[in-house]
């Protein structure tokens, strides 16, 4: 082999540590194994008699516990012995850092979905037996029936969009895990009552959205009406025709926009559209005639009395 | 104290050293390496109940949390490392003589291939069997034994190059 290279390596062994630079992370680490008292493995049961506590109270014992033990208790399923502190403690401090209705809505999904998760994960694992079943398919009931709950809240608070949103999300993934679910043949129940639930939030993500659309219809149409009459007073001003006329039609255009209005308040988005729709026409039927006045110079009073008369609200 | 930790603190006082040099010819950062060589062994600890080999297991460790850095911030480039050279504490005496053996060796292991560079730090410097070196690659014994061959050719031909580049 080269010389040179030989000399080469001799010095490179020569970087070591210092005795005091190997002795300090010695000590450091003879901290983290003194740390580490959380002999998990030979007390098994320690964790089962978690009972619902406030919050607070949920806060202390993930700060004493520590970060580690909290994270690994994520990835547990039930029946382990970290398990309790993963749906009593971490779920619960997630729900509660949860702010707007619609985080917590969300979360409440997650919740339900996490149960079928792990039903997933044990059935794999050969660990599934009808009494863990029955305790799981108990919590995602639970959990759906709050995420229902939660839903219905958003839709009372007009927070449409997120309602649907979460609708959506949660009728998804419901669907997702009800084919996986039917892979096992242990979990033809759980299954069906994964199946039953992706269809409740879909109808009612399918209710919602048509709300959704009408409203979105409704206020739409109020936009355009308003962009056309006032597109019709600047074709007035600009080219200053029978102005006492126009201003009539403009006038009962804008009382029929009112009315809508009205409507509109109390969220009968249909009738608020038919009424905006027709203040649209009436405002285009003045500019129409405004228009040919102005080419033709014929006098269309006459016709806008008419129109007028014709359209007067009774 | 228990087995497990008297094990592990052996491991330590017989390879902190090594691993830590292993990692400093990867990063050239004295704090570095000490800091990557810590956590190699909190790591392990982590894992010694299922630890096999804690020596192959060390080294692998060590390789994982090395590319995790030079994934992270951009990996110190050996080009910078020529103006440093090596980085010894003490020995004053020796010092301008390994600054100068240090940029040397940096000009030539950046010329090698990462692949055989490896092995050949793991060979010749950490004293690692080609069957720990497996072990801790993930490779087979066979590649390993092949690259080291290859790797050796070419630091043969990249140092004659040199040395003779150097007497001209």
């Amino acid at each position: 082999m080269n010389r040179f290279f030989i000399e080469i390596i001799k010095k490179a062994k020569k970087v070591n540590l210092s005795k005091k630079e190997k002795a300090e992370i010695r000590a450091n680490l003879l901290v983290r194994m003194g740390a580490d008292g959380c002999q998990i493995n030979k007390r098994s049961s320690i964790f089962k008699f978690i009972k619902p506590m406030p919050i607070f109270a949920s806060l202390l014992v993930m700060a004493m516990l520590g970060g580690g033990v909290s994270f690994a208790a994520e990835n547990s399923l039930p029946g382990e012995v970290l398990y309790p502190i993963k749906v009593k403690i971490n779920e619960e401090v997630r729900a509660t850092l949860a702010l707007s209705g619609e985080a917590k809505a969300d979360w409440e999904a997650r919740r339900a979905e996490r149960r079928l998760e792990e039903l997933e994960k044990l059935a794999v694992a050969g660990k599934l037996n009808p009494e863990v079943k029955a305790k799981i398919e108990a919590n995602f009931e639970k959990h759906a029936e709050k995420t229902k709950e939660r839903i219905a809240k958003l839709e009372s608070k007009a927070d449409i969009k997120a309602a649907a949103d979460i609708s959506s999300k949660l009728e998804t993934s419901l669907r997702a895990h009800g084919k996986i679910l039917k892979k096992f043949s242990g979990a033809a129940s759980t299954a069906a009552k994964a199946d039953a639930e992706a269809h409740t939030a879909s109808t009612t993500r399918a209710a919602i959205e048509l709300k959704l659309n009408s409203e979105t219809a409704a206020y739409g149409k109020l936009k355009s009406v308003e962009h056309k009459i006032q597109e019709v007073r600047n074709f007035m001003e600009k080219f200053g025709t029978t102005t006492a006329e126009a201003e009539a039609r403009l006038k009962l255009a804008e009382e029929t926009v009112a009315e809508g209005k009205v409507k509109l308040e109390a969220k009968a988005y249909g009738e608020a559209f038919a009424f905006f729709q027709k203040a649209h026409r009436i405002a285009q039927e003045a500019k129409l005639l405004m228009q040919a006045a102005k080419e033709l110079r014929i006098d269309v009073r006459e016709e806008l009395k008419a129109t007028i008369l014709k359209n007067r609200p009774h | 104290m228990n087995p497990l930790e008297r094990k592990f603190l052996k491991a330590y006082d017989e390879l902190s050293d090594a691993i830590f040099r292993h990692c400093y010819f990867r990063v050239f950062n004295r704090e570095r390496a000490k800091e990557l060589m810590q956590e190699t062994f909190m790591r392990a600890w982590e894992n010694i109940g299922e630890v096999q080999n804690l020596k192959a297991f060390l080294y692998k460790v060590a390789n994982n949390l090395i590319i995790d850095e030079s994934r992270k911030k951009k990996a110190v480039s050996l080009e910078d490392m020529q103006e440093e050279g090596f980085d010894i504490p003490d020995d004053k005496k020796d010092r301008p003589m390994n600054i100068l053996a240090g940029k040397e060796l940096i000009k030539i292991l950046e010329r090698l291939d990462p692949k055989y560079r490896q092995v050949i730090m793991m060979r010749y410097l950490d004293d690692l069997s080609p069957k720990e070196i497996a072990e801790a690659t993930g490779e087979s014994e066979n590649n390993v034994s092949v690259r080291i061959y290859r790797g050796m050719e070419q630091l043969r031909r990249l140092t004659m190059i040199d040395s003779r580049n150097q007497s001209e």
